[in-house]
């Protein structure tokens, strides 16, 4: 009796919930094709050195016509009184969940971009994969043009950027990647520069970040040495200019992959010696130098040349960083590794980084040279 | 009626008959014999042969010699002789015994295939309306004389014969026992299938899900026999019932221990994958239109708003309506003759389709997840399951539109606790999970090949738990 | 066929019972407080909990399998009996529906910020209640099914491998962390609710082999949570994993799948699972109390009872901080009382003991 007067009970608790939830007291809900979907978020200076906010939005048209894209900006302190600003300019709710990209113009990105991160992550409703990029020059001049072969800008950025990550031309900087090496001792983080170049957008870079300052800027020249000094590098390709006199020219490696290893010695002088080794594997995928492929000892010479290449290029950048005193490489977390945790503790990082010799020694080898030889010189005789 | 003792009287039984234009009542003057029956439920081949042709060669006096035959079975109970002409015997009365001889033999079904559990290769014999056709249907498939029989009946006006099947040696008594009790147990007038049979067995009337498996197939029942399970054959009913049941049974079919291990077991995955599709993909797409848009791939996001943003009901409302045409046109495709109900999947799956897209009804997302939803519960061998399957979706459909994945979520452990609390003659009815026994996850998950399936299932609680081998 | 509690089922239930809400942020503590590699506290809190449960078992062992609440009504009075199952039911009632309010406030916080928590905690209550009144045997059932839907999770730690990294994790050894016994108790938390085992006693079979199985769970859960601890302190740098609240919910979010994204919206709602089993096991033991306070009353009634009660205790907390603090309290409290009372129980056996012999001779 009691157990059917229970069950009773639950039904009776069920529908009425049901019914009040049904019945539109719902207000939680976020129905799809409600919202104003934020892509991408911009963040500018003006002249008055007030931060200005733009949002790319995904917006349906009213009555079904076709998806697309919004651009509102609004002046604020912050991200979030932003929104408050921007939603007074659209029909429908401003949401974050499926925002993509945040970009950050030079000036914002060299005051901090502490307190910008910091207010994305405690949303719980954006993703920690959201992209963190750096333009160079206005962010709302660059999501406001519109580039004829790509009608979605903020797509079309995003798009890039995501090419860009896979092929291992950039690497992939979102904002756990960015928080996770801000807050860890010993490695600064990076993120890539955007940049508007006539009819296209192209990658200009990496940004330097000294904490979550912007201290300087690496060419994209050296995308592949980061990435390579990073983590493991898959199926890429590297182009090579050879200067050494007998082999001149210049080599395309294909399907390269590089395994990395750090190694830290003292100085006897105090200080540190952090050693790259760098193992790259490749296929000769362009060749115009005068050293016979065929010959086994000549690829040795090429082996060697592009190891050289590689090493030179890759103390440069790791100047270019020491120069603007950003640890971005990680050296200081290969260091500290290295030593005890009370020596850790009591140097100073910060001053001990310019001071540390970097050396890299890199170990290339050429699994193929493609599928010919060489097309012999016509002879003339 | 208390005239057991009383010699029964043609009057007597002529009067229990009284307005029964079917019985037949023939007279045979010069052996100054009656016979009583019905003609419709005899043999007329038999009627011939058996009493017909002997009749015709005694003489009167000779009778009283003929009728010492065994197969004239003197009866001098009156409720033994009625029941007896109900049953198809015939009843012959001569001075003042009664003799009942077996003529049983009503125009039946032949074997045909099984319309409901169709097969592509194994047997394809199904069982008839006729009880003993059944029975002869799993003898000759089962030779053995450990395959006991035991007949009861049901219903107090219908009085059909029930008969219960198990294999003595593998079989645990407890479940014969217990199965025999219930059926005992029955106190209605009538029950038509044993379909309707089983649910006056349940353990728990107040369930979505068949607690023993039906099946119109022979193979099947064999199989479950030799399992140590308990099978109850109903007369006039082509759906044989067997018992303990797990829930996993309703996923296994007889097909997939005609083809090889590996694509049996593929099989069977599928149908598992086919059950979670069914029963939360609709659910699973209100869930996200309607709260977690963040869910969505950036590549699905725009198709999913262009196909919504027409669309004027929230997306429960939307799935409930796809949901409710689609039982719609699968209810009326059974109840139509099947050249109408191709017609009726033409109107459904196009016309409505098509159109309802078109008008802004739904958005054509919604239609896939419906249509798939639905595929997938018929590839559920057992109809009366994939029925509860769609009906639980209803319910998680309505609790993922009003909580998202959370009321989802609920659903689900509603249903997991709905399901744990059900047993199947009072044993566990979600068997291999819990009670926890990996050994027979090799034949309710996968298709073991038949080098592992050496053990009976731990459901049926077998004392001879290993497979052939009989205890003598 | 009388139902009994298979050894399976035991340290599936144990399992369940024991990881809930408190892994989510397991993490991030084990970081604050033992800093450096500080995964290795979760092997170490295992092993306390390992300890624990070899008490529980001679407790056990010595009272023949007889429950806790014999064990007690032999040796001390009535009177003092009876307000003692009281504390102890409402303690453990209180904690039970303190777990499940955590989740939903959770929840609420990532998928439902205005929806109303009253609406989400009462459909919480239902379903614990609906599974309370099914009897210790169908939740240990339950308990398994829920289980198989959640294990298959750990497989996702799979999906971390990309941005693991060894040299994160630094070779010092529990550095830079502060307070670690404080700590250490507070992240005991997330191991509590094996002890509830002791109201479970009575009702298993008699062999030797369950106490085992309560061990087997417990290992069930101390890897778990070492695996994806030790993820966690490979994914996260140290500095990120102190500041973070939920470091589990932001892995898991970071999960992307072709047809899916911010899979932490969904495997969360698969949590659900298991803080229902933690939830409804403790309103069972809290409800066992009390039915041996009044052995007459309706078990069914006094479940929704209790359950209301509970409902009512709920709404009282309306803050995560303030719910978090309350729960930290009634956790310290659950550590004492899992140690304590088997103790307890032990002494008060080795008395009877001692008395059986004595009125013998």
């Amino acid at each position: 009796m009691s157990k059917r007067g229970l069950k009773l009970f639950f039904v009776c608790v069920v529908l009425l919930g049901s019914v009040l939830q049904m019945t539109g007291c719902n207000k939680s809900q976020r129905i799809l094709e409600k919202l104003a979907i934020d892509h991408t978020i911009g963040y500018d200076l003006d002249d008055e050195q007030k931060l200005s906010v733009t949002a790319a939005i995904i917006n349906q048209g009213e009555g079904g016509s076709e998806v697309k894209q919004e651009l509102i900006t609004a002046e604020a302190d912050s991200s979030k009184e932003a929104k408050i600003k921007l939603s007074r300019q659209t029909s429908r709710n401003i949401v974050s969940g499926q925002l993509r990209n945040t970009m950050y113009s030079m000036d914002v990105a060299s005051q901090g971009i502490r307190k910008l991160i910091e207010n994305l992550v405690r949303d719980p409703s954006i993703s920690p994969r959201v992209k963190i990029t750096v333009v160079n020059g206005s962010v709302q001049e660059l999501l406001s043009s519109k580039f004829p072969n790509h009608p979605n800008t903020s797509q079309y950025v995003d798009h890039l950027l995501e090419k860009n990550w896979k092929n291992q031309n950039i690497p992939q900087v979102n904002i756990y990647q960015f928080t996770r090496d801000y807050l860890d001792d010993g490695v600064d983080p990076v993120a890539p520069i955007v940049r508007k170049k006539g009819d296209n957008v192209i990658v200009d870079g990496l940004a330097l970040f000294k904490d979550d300052k912007y201290v300087g800027k690496l060419s994209p020249d050296y995308n592949m040495l980061f990435a390579m000094s990073r983590g493991k590098y898959r199926q890429g390709e590297i182009y090579i200019k050879l200067d050494q006199n007998d082999s001149d020219g210049a080599v395309m490696l294909g399907t390269v992959s590089s395994d990395k290893k750090f190694k830290v010695w003292r100085k006897r002088s105090g200080g540190f010696v952090v050693e790259l080794f760098l193992e790259v594997k490749g296929d000769i995928m362009e060749y115009t130098g005068n050293v016979l492929l065929s010959n086994h000892k000549d690829i040795i010479t090429i082996e060697h040349g592009i190891s050289k290449y590689i090493s030179n290029k890759m103390e440069d950048m790791v100047d270019i960083m020491k120069d603007k005193r950003a640890d971005n490489v990680g050296l200081g977390k290969q260091v500290r590794n290295s030593i005890s945790y009370k020596e850790w503790k009591n140097i100073n990082w910060d001053e001990l980084y310019p001071e540390v010799t970097f050396r890299c020694t890199v170990n290339t080898k050429i699994k193929s040279t493609g599928e010919i030889l060489e097309i012999p010189v016509p002879s003339r005789e | 009626m208390t005239a057991n003792h009383k010699p029964v009287t043609l009057e007597y039984v002529l009067h229990e008959f009284e307005q029964c234009v079917d019985l037949i009542h023939r007279n045979f003057p010069m052996l100054s014999a009656d016979m009583v029956y019905f003609d419709h439920l005899i043999d007329k081949d038999a009627m011939e042969r058996e009493v017909l042709q002997p009749f015709a060669n005694v003489q009167a006096d000779e009778l009283d010699h003929l009728l010492k035959d065994t197969r004239f079975k003197p009866s001098s109970s009156s409720k033994e002789i009625i029941e007896g002409i109900l049953k198809g015997d015939a009843a012959i009365f001569h001075e003042s015994s009664v003799y009942l001889v077996s003529l049983y033999g009503p125009s039946s079904r032949p074997i045909e295939q099984s319309e409901t559990e169709a097969v592509i290769i194994g047997p394809h014999d199904a069982f008839t309306e006729s009880a003993f056709t059944n029975l002869s249907l799993i003898r000759r498939k089962l030779k053995s004389s450990h395959l006991k029989v035991i007949q009861l009946s049901v219903g107090e006006v219908a009085k059909s014969d029930v008969f219960v099947l198990y294999i003595d040696g593998i079989v645990n008594m407890e479940f014969v026992n217990e199965m025999i009790k219930r059926i005992r147990d029955i106190e209605v007038d009538i029950i038509t299938d044993s379909n309707m049979l089983v649910q006056h067995i349940d353990d728990y009337p107040n369930t979505i899900f068949p607690l023993f498996l039906t099946t119109e197939r022979p193979d099947l029942i064999v199989s479950k026999l030799s399992g140590g399970r308990v099978a109850v054959i109903m007369d006039e009913s082509p759906s044989v019932i067997s018992g303990p049941t797990s829930l996993f049974e309703f996923f296994t079919s007889p097909d997939d221990y005609y083809q090889r291990w590996i694509i049996g077991t593929a099989t069977r995955i599928l149908r598992y994958i086919a059950f979670i599709i069914t029963i939360t993909f609709t659910a699973v797409y209100v869930a996200i239109t309607t709260y977690h848009y963040e869910m969505i791939p950036e590549n699905l996001l725009y198709t999913l708003i262009e196909s919504r943003s027409r669309v004027p009901f929230p997306p429960v409302f939307e799935a409930l309506l796809m949901e409710v045409t689609i039982e719609l046109l699968r209810e009326a495709g059974a109840r139509l003759p099947s050249k109408i109900g191709q017609t009726i999947g033409i109107v459904g799956g196009i016309v409505i389709g098509q159109a309802a897209v078109q008008a802004g009804l739904t958005s054509n997302i919604l239609i896939i997840a419906v249509a798939l939803s639905a595929i997938a519960s018929f590839v559920i061998p057992s109809y009366v399951m994939s029925a509860s399957i769609r009906f639980a979706r209803f319910f998680l459909i309505i609790l993922a539109g009003i909580w998202g994945n959370f009321g989802l979520m609920i659903g689900i452990s509603i249903l997991v606790i709905h399901l744990s609390k059900l047993t199947s003659l009072g044993s566990s009815y979600i068997s291999p999970i819990a009670p926890l026994n990996f050994q027979d996850w090799k034949d309710s998950f996968i298709r073991g090949p038949f080098w592992m399936l050496k053990d009976r299932p731990a459901q049926s609680r077998t004392h001879n738990k290993v497979r052939n081998k009989m205890k003598r | 066929m009388k139902e009994r509690l298979y050894s399976t089922h035991i340290a599936l239930l144990v399992f369940m019972i024991q990881t809930g809400v408190a892994a989510l942020s397991l993490s991030r503590k084990a970081a604050v407080y033992f800093g450096t590699n500080g995964w290795l506290s979760i092997l170490i809190l295992g092993c306390v909990a390992a300890i624990n449960i070899v008490l529980i078992s001679v407790v056990n062992r010595l009272g023949n399998g007889m429950s806790v609440f014999e064990i007690m009504e032999k040796s001390i009075p009535r009177f003092i009996v009876i307000p003692i199952y009281l504390l102890l039911a409402a303690y453990l009632a209180a904690i039970g529906c303190l777990v499940g309010k955590q989740y939903i406030h959770i929840f609420q916080l990532i998928a439902f910020p205005t929806a109303s928590p009253l609406m989400l905690q009462g459909c919480f209550d239902v379903l614990v209640l609906f599974l309370v009144i099914k009897g210790i045997y169908n939740i240990s059932k339950a308990a398994t099914v829920f289980s198989f839907l959640i294990l298959w999770m750990v497989f996702l730690l799979f999906a971390f491998s990309n941005d693991f990294e060894f040299e994160r994790m630094t070779p010092f050894v529990f550095k830079g962390g502060r307070d670690m016994l404080e700590g250490a108790v507070d992240m005991f938390a997330a191991f509590v609710g094996y002890e509830l085992i002791l109201f479970v006693m009575p009702y298993a079979d008699r062999s030797k082999k369950w106490m085992r199985s309560v061990q087997i769970g417990n290992l069930m859960t101390t890897l778990t949570y070492f695996s994806f601890v030790f993820i966690s302190f490979g994914f996260f740098s140290l500095g990120q994993l102190k500041i973070m609240i939920y470091p589990l919910l932001d892995m898991l979010a970071y999960i992307q799948l072709p047809f899916v994204e911010r899979l932490e919206n969904i495997l969360f709602s698969f949590l659900l699972f298991t803080v229902v089993v933690t939830s409804t096991m403790y309103t069972w033991s809290a409800g066992e109390a009390v039915h041996h306070v009044f052995p007459k009353a309706n078990r069914n009634i006094m479940a929704l009872f209790i359950v209301f009660i509970t409902f009512l205790l709920s709404i009282l907390p309306d803050t995560l901080y303030k719910l978090e603090l309350w729960l930290k309290i009634l956790s310290y409290g659950e550590a004492a009382f899992s140690f304590a009372f088997p103790i307890f129980l032990i002494l008060l056996l080795l008395i009877q003991g001692r008395m059986g012999v004595k009125n013998r001779v």
